[in-house]
C-alpha cells in the first residue's frame, strides 16, 4: 500500500481532524491520505461520523482543529472567497436526491447552476449544448431538460446531481451515500454509471457508505470509522479477508449476502 | 418464551392456507397498482415479497390488513383462515387486527404516536383491546419490551418515541405488533431505513419471534440478499403481478424468470467487480398503462414478439416453482 | 448536436403559471372572489377620475336620499349622505384610495419585510438579533396606537398613512419569511448550493426567495383586508384622510352620526370592505392550499400522489 500511494501524488491529505458538537465528538483526530485517481471507502455504522467527515472537508461546517491539505493548501486556512473558488475543484453529492435539488428548478438549470457560480467554466451560449452533452453523459433523455425533479424517479435525480456535479469537472468528488435511498435495482445502474465515469474522467473520490458489499466491488482503500475514530484503514481486499479490528467484523457479520448460508437455511439445519 | 402458547386446530397444518390471496387488485383512480396477486401463506410459513420500488408490495400488505382507504379500490379475494376480508365491515376487520394478522409499517417514526410515551403506546393495546387493568398491562409491556431486546424496560417506558434511535423505535413497532400474539405478521420494510448493524439485530429478532410463536410472516422488501435472512418462500411482484415464486433459496440458485435474473445481476453482493453489475435496463412500467402482453417486455433481454402480443401464465417448472414467463421451462433448464 | 441544442432552450415558467391559472379556473369560491376583487379593482381605476367630482358634490335638498331609487340619475341609486353627496359616486372615488393605501402599504411592507426577513434569517448573527428585537417592538405596540401617534404629529396625509401603516405591518412579513428561510436553510438542496461555492447573496436570491415568495404573497392577499380595516380604524379615529380625500373607512366614520337616521351611509361602505376583506381572504385561503403541491393534486392537478409526495 505505502508504495503505490508513494508513487502517486497526494490530493487529499487529513491531519488530526476533529469536530465536537458541543459535547459529541463527531470527529476524533482523523488521518488520511487520498491519492490522484484513487477511489477511498468509508464505511461505518450511522452516526459514525461519515456525512459530518464530507461535510468538514468541504467547509459547509467548520472544522474544531486539524488540516485538510487540498494539493498541498490547507483549506482550513482559506478566506470565505478562497474556498469559493476551490469548491470548484471538490464537489459533492448527498445522500437523499429528493432533498438535495431545488423543487422550483428544471433540470436545465439545476445542471447549468454551477457555471452561474464559475462564471469562467463555461460561457452562457454554450450552456445548452455542455447540457445537452451531460445530460447524454449521465444516461437521460434530453427531453428531460425541461423537467422539475417532482416528475423524477430517485434513480433519475440521483444522475441530475451526479451531472451537476460533473459540470465543473471536479478534480475530487465526494460521494455521501449517493446510493442508500435507491432501490437496490436502480443502485446498480447509478453505480455502474458513477464508476464508468469515473474511468473516463479520472476524478478522485471519497465514497461514504455502509454497505459493504458495495465498497467491496469499486474501493480502492477503505476506512472503517466507529463513533468518530477511525478504527482500521487499509486496502480493500485486506480489510475484507483479514479484518483486524473487532468492530469491522461486526460489520462484516452483519452484512446481508447472497453468497452466505441465509438464517432460514441455518434454521432448516 | 411465553408460557402461553396458541392452540391451534391440529387439522390446520395439514393443507388449509392460513391467507389465501386469489386474483388481488388494487386501483387509485388509473394507478393500478396490484393487477392480480395470488398468494398463499400456510400457517407458521415464512414468505419474501420481492420487488422494486412501486411495484404494489406496500399496497398488498395494506390490502390484507382492510387498510386500503377511498378513493383506493380492492378487487379479488382475501380469505384469512377461512374468512373472506374484502368486503368486511370495519368492524369486523378490526377484530382480525391484531390476533389474527398485523403488520410492521414501513416507517417506524410515523407508526408511532410522538405526543404519547412509548409505555403509553403499548399498554393501551391490551386495556383497550383486551380490557386488562393496567397493572396486569403494564407487566405485559415490559416483557415484550425485554422480548424484543430493549434493554432496562422499566426505565424507558416513559419515554417518547423521539428519545429512542431508529433501530429501538423499529422494535418498538415490532413489539406492539405481536403484541396480541397475531397468527399472521405483515413486515412491510422493517429494515430499510436502518443501518447494517442495527438492520441484522432486526431480522434475527423477527427471525427468532417468528420460529418461537409459529406465528406466520409475510416480510416485504427489495433487497433479495435480506428476504433469505428471514424468509423460506419468495414471492417476485413486477407491476403489481406476482412473476415468479417458489422457495427462496432454489429460486436464488436457479431462477425461472428473467426479471427475478436481472434482480439477481444487479445486486451487488452477486458478483466480484462492479463492471460485473448488470442493471436492468430501462424504466420501471407507468402504473396507468394497460398491458396487453407482458409487463417486462420493453426492458426484458429475452423478449420476443409474442411477449408483447399475449400475457404469460403461470407455467410450473418443478415442484413448488412457478413462473410467469413463455421462456419459463427454458430459463429453468438454463437454455 | 445542433439539433439537440434547439431542443434545449431553457424552458419558461410559463407553463407552472398555466396549470395555476387551470387550477383557479376549476375552484368556484377563489375564481368568484378572484373576479368580485378584479371588478372592484376596475371600477376604481376606470370609475374614480370620472365621478371625482361629483362625489364631492353637496345637495342639502337630497340630504339623507333613499337609496333604491333612480328618480336623480344611477349616481344616486345607492342613497345620499347628510350633504347630499351620492353614496354609489363616493364609494367608487373611495374604491381607488382604499386599494391605493392597502395594495401600496402591503407592497412597501412585504418588500422590505421579507428582504430583511430573508436575510437575518440566513445569516443570523448580530443584525438577526437587532431585527427581532426591533420588530417585537413594533408587535408589543398596538399598530393602531403607533399610527395615532405618529398621524397625530405629522400630518395625515396619503403618503403618511402608507408609510405609518407599513411600518406597523412590517412585522408580520419579517417573521413568516425569516422562520421559513430558517427552515430552508437546513434543506440539504441550500447545503449543495454552498457546496457549490454559491455566496450568501446568491443563495437567497436563487434558492431561498422562490419558496418565501408564495407563502408572503398569501400572506399580503390576508394582509390587504387587515390594512383596508386598519385604514378604517385611523379614520374613524379621526387621524386618517381628509376631505377630499376620502376611503371607505372615512365614509364609515363619517356616516356613523347619523347611523339611526340613514343606516345607508355607513351600512354601504361598511359592506364594500367586508366583501373585499371576504373575497381577499378566501382567495388568499386557496392560494395556500394551490401552492401546496399535495393539496393541488387533491384539487385536481395532473401531478399523481406519488410526485405530490415528495417535497
Ligand atoms: N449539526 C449537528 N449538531 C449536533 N450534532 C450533530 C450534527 N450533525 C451530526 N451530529 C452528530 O454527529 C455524529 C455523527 O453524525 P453523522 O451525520 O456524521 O453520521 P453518519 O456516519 O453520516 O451517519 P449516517 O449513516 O446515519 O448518515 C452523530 O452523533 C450526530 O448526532
Ligand atoms: N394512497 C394512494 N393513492 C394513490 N396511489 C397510491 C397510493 N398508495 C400507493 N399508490 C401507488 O401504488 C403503487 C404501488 O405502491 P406501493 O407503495 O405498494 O409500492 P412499494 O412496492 O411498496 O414500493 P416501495 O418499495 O417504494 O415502498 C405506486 O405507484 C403508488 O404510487
Ligand atoms: S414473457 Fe417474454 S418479456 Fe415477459 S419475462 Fe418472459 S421472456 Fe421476458
Ligand atoms: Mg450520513
Ligand atoms: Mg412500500
Amino acid at each position: 500500500m505505502a508504495a503505490d500511494t508513494m508513487a502517486r501524488t497526494s490530493v487529499l491529505k487529513v491531519e488530526k481532524l476533529t469536530k465536537h458538537f458541543g459535547q459529541v465528538t463527531a470527529l476524533d483526530a482523523i488521518d488520511f491520505e487520498v491519492a490522484e485517481g484513487e477511489i477511498l471507502a468509508v464505511v461505518g455504522e450511522s452516526g459514525s461520523g461519515k456525512s459530518t467527515l464530507a461535510r468538514t472537508i468541504l467547509r459547509l461546517l467548520d472544522a474544531s482543529s486539524g488540516r485538510i491539505l487540498y494539493r498541498g493548501k490547507d483549506l482550513l486556512g482559506l478566506s470565505a472567497g478562497g474556498m469559493r473558488a476551490t469548491r470548484r475543484h471538490i464537489q459533492m453529492i448527498f445522500q437523499d436526491p429528493y432533498a438535495s435539488l431545488h423543487p422550483r428548478r428544471t433540470v436545465f438549470e439545476l445542471v447549468s447552476e454551477p457555471w452561474r457560480v464559475h462564471a469562467s467554466v463555461a460561457p452562457r451560449r454554450e450552456w445548452p449544448h455542455r447540457v445537452a452533452a451531460l445530460l447524454e453523459q449521465v444516461g437521460l433523455p434530453q427531453s428531460y431538460a425541461s423537467l422539475y425533479p417532482a416528475r423524477l424517479s430517485g434513480g433519475e435525480r440521483q444522475r441530475v446531481a451526479i451531472a451537476r456535479a460533473l459540470a465543473l469537472r471536479p478534480d475530487l468528488l465526494i460521494l455521501d451515500e449517493p446510493v442508500s435511498a435507491l432501490d437496490v435495482s436502480i443502485q446498480a445502474q447509478v453505480i455502474k454509471l458513477l464508476m464508468t465515469l469515473q474511468q473516463e474522467i479520472g476524478f478522485t473520490s471519497i465514497f461514504i457508505s455502509h454497505d459493504l458489499a458495495l465498497v467491496r466491488l469499486i474501493a480502492d482503500k477503505v476506512i472503517v470509522m466507529n463513533r468518530g475514530r477511525i478504527v482500521e484503514q487499509g486496502p480493500t481486499q485486506a480489510i475484507f479477508d483479514y479484518p483486524r479490528d473487532d468492530y469491522t467484523r461486526l460489520l462484516l457479520a452483519s452484512s446481508p449476502e447472497l453468497g452466505e448460508e441465509t438464517t432460514a437455511e441455518k434454521q432448516e439445519a | 418464551m411465553t408460557t402461553e402458547t396458541l392452540i391451534r386446530p391440529a387439522d390446520e397444518t395439514v393443507a388449509k392456507p392460513l391467507l389465501s390471496i386469489a386474483g388481488l387488485q388494487v386501483r387509485y383512480g388509473r394507478t393500478h397498482a396490484v393487477r392480480g396477486i395470488d398468494l398463499d401463506i400456510m400457517p407458521g410459513e415464512s414468505v419474501a415479497i420481492l420487488g422494486e420500488s412501486g411495484s404494489g408490495k406496500s399496497v398488498t400488505g395494506k390490502a390484507v390488513m382492510g387498510l386500503i382507504n377511498s378513493p383506493g379500490k380492492v378487487g379479488g379475494s382475501v380469505e384469512f383462515d377461512g374468512m373472506q376480508l374484502v368486503g368486511r365491515s370495519e368492524a369486523a376487520l378490526r377484530a382480525v387486527r391484531g390476533p389474527g394478522i398485523a403488520m410492521v409499517f414501513q416507517d417506524s417514526l410515523d407508526a408511532l404516536n410522538p405526543v404519547f410515551s412509548i409505555g403509553n403506546q403499548i399498554i393501551e393495546i391490551f386495556t383497550v383491546r383486551l380490557g386488562w387493568s393496567r397493572r396486569q398491562a403494564r407487566d405485559e409491556a415490559i416483557r415484550l419490551m425485554l422480548q424484543v431486546g430493549i434493554v432496562n424496560p422499566e426505565s424507558r417506558l416513559d419515554d417518547y418515541p423521539h428519545q429512542f434511535s431508529g433501530g429501538m423505535r423499529q422494535r418498538i413497532c415490532i413489539a406492539m405488533a405481536i403484541a396480541l400474539k397475531p397468527r399472521l405478521l405483515i413486515a412491510d420494510e422493517p429494515t430499510t431505513a436502518l443501518d447494517v448493524t442495527v438492520q441484522a439485530g432486526i431480522l434475527k429478532l423477527i427471525s427468532q419471534l417468528q420460529r418461537d410463536s409459529g406465528m406466520a410472516l409475510l416480510f416485504v422488501t427489495h433487497d433479495l440478499a435480506v428476504a433469505r435472512q428471514v424468509a423460506r418462500k419468495l414471492v417476485v411482484m413486477y407491476a403489481g403481478r406476482v412473476v415468479e415464486r417458489g422457495p427462496i433459496n432454489a429460486v436464488f440458485h436457479r431462477t425461472a424468470h428473467p426479471y427475478t435474473r436481472a434482480l439477481l445481476g444487479s445486486n451487488p453482493g452477486s458478483v466480484k467487480h462492479w463492471s460485473e453489475l448488470k442493471p436492468i435496463a430501462g424504466n420501471p412500467p407507468d402504473k396507468s398503462a394497460v398491458f396487453t402482453g407482458c409487463a417486462f417486455a420493453p426492458r426484458c433481454p429475452r423478449a420476443v414478439r409474442m411477449c408483447s402480443d399475449r400475457e404469460p401464465d403461470f407455467v410450473t417448472v418443478a415442484d413448488g416453482r412457478q413462473s410467469r414467463c413463455h421462456f419459463a421451462q427454458e430459463m429453468f433448464d438454463g437454455r | 448536436m445542433a439539433t439537440q441544442s434547439l431542443t434545449l432552450t431553457p424552458p419558461r415558467r410559463r407553463i407552472a403559471a398555466d396549470s395555476r391559472l387551470g387550477l383557479l379556473l376549476r375552484s368556484p369560491v377563489a375564481l368568484l372572489s378572484a373576479l368580485v376583487l378584479v371588478f372592484l379593482l376596475l371600477v376604481a381605476v376606470i370609475g374614480a377620475p370620472l365621478l371625482q367630482d361629483l362625489a364631492n358634490t353637496q345637495n342639502l335638498r337630497l340630504r339623507f336620499f333613499h337609496p333604491f331609487s333612480l328618480e336623480r340619475g344611477w349616481a344616486y341609486v345607492l342613497g345620499a349622505d347628510a350633504l347630499g353627496r351620492p353614496m354609489l359616486a363616493q364609494l367608487i372615488v373611495g374604491a381607488r384610495t382604499s386599494f391605493l393605501v392597502a395594495g401600496a402599504t402591503v407592497a412597501l411592507a412585504a418588500t422590505i419585510g421579507t428582504t430583511l426577513g430573508m436575510v437575518s434569517g440566513y445569516i443570523g448573527g448580530v443584525m438577526d438579533a437587532a431585527l427581532m428585537r426591533i420588530s417585537d417592538i413594533i408587535v408589543t405596540v398596538p399598530s393602531l396606537l403607533l399610527a395615532l401617534s405618529v398621524l397625530f404629529v405629522l400630518e395625515p396625509s396619503i403618503v403618511n398613512l402608507i408609510l405609518v401603516l407599513a411600518v406597523a405591518r412590517l412585522p408580520i412579513y419579517l417573521r413568516v419569511s425569516r422562520a421559513q428561510t430558517l427552515e430552508i436553510r437546513e434543506r440539504v438542496f441550500v447545503e449543495a448550493s454552498r457546496a457549490l461555492g454559491k455566496g450568501a447573496g446568491s443563495i437567497i436570491w436563487r434558492d431561498i426567495r422562490p419558496l418565501v415568495v408564495p407563502t408572503v404573497m398569501t400572506v399580503a392577499m390576508l394582509e390587504i383586508a387587515s390594512v383596508m380595516l386598519a385604514a378604517a380604524g385611523l379614520s374613524f379615529l379621526g387621524v386618517g384622510l381628509q376631505r377630499p380625500d376620502v376611503d371607505w373607512g372615512t365614509i364609515v366614520s363619517e356616516g356613523r352620526e347619523y347611523l339611526t337616521r340613514a343606516w345607508w351611509a355607513t351600512v354601504f361602505p361598511g359592506l364594500a370592505i367586508l366583501i373585499t376583506a371576504l373575497a381577499a381572504n378566501l382567495l388568499s385561503n386557496w392560494m395556500r392550499a394551490s401552492g401546496d403541491p399535495l393539496q393541488a393534486a387533491v384539487m385536481g392537478a395532473t401531478a399523481s400522489r406519488e410526485e405530490a409526495a415528495r417535497p
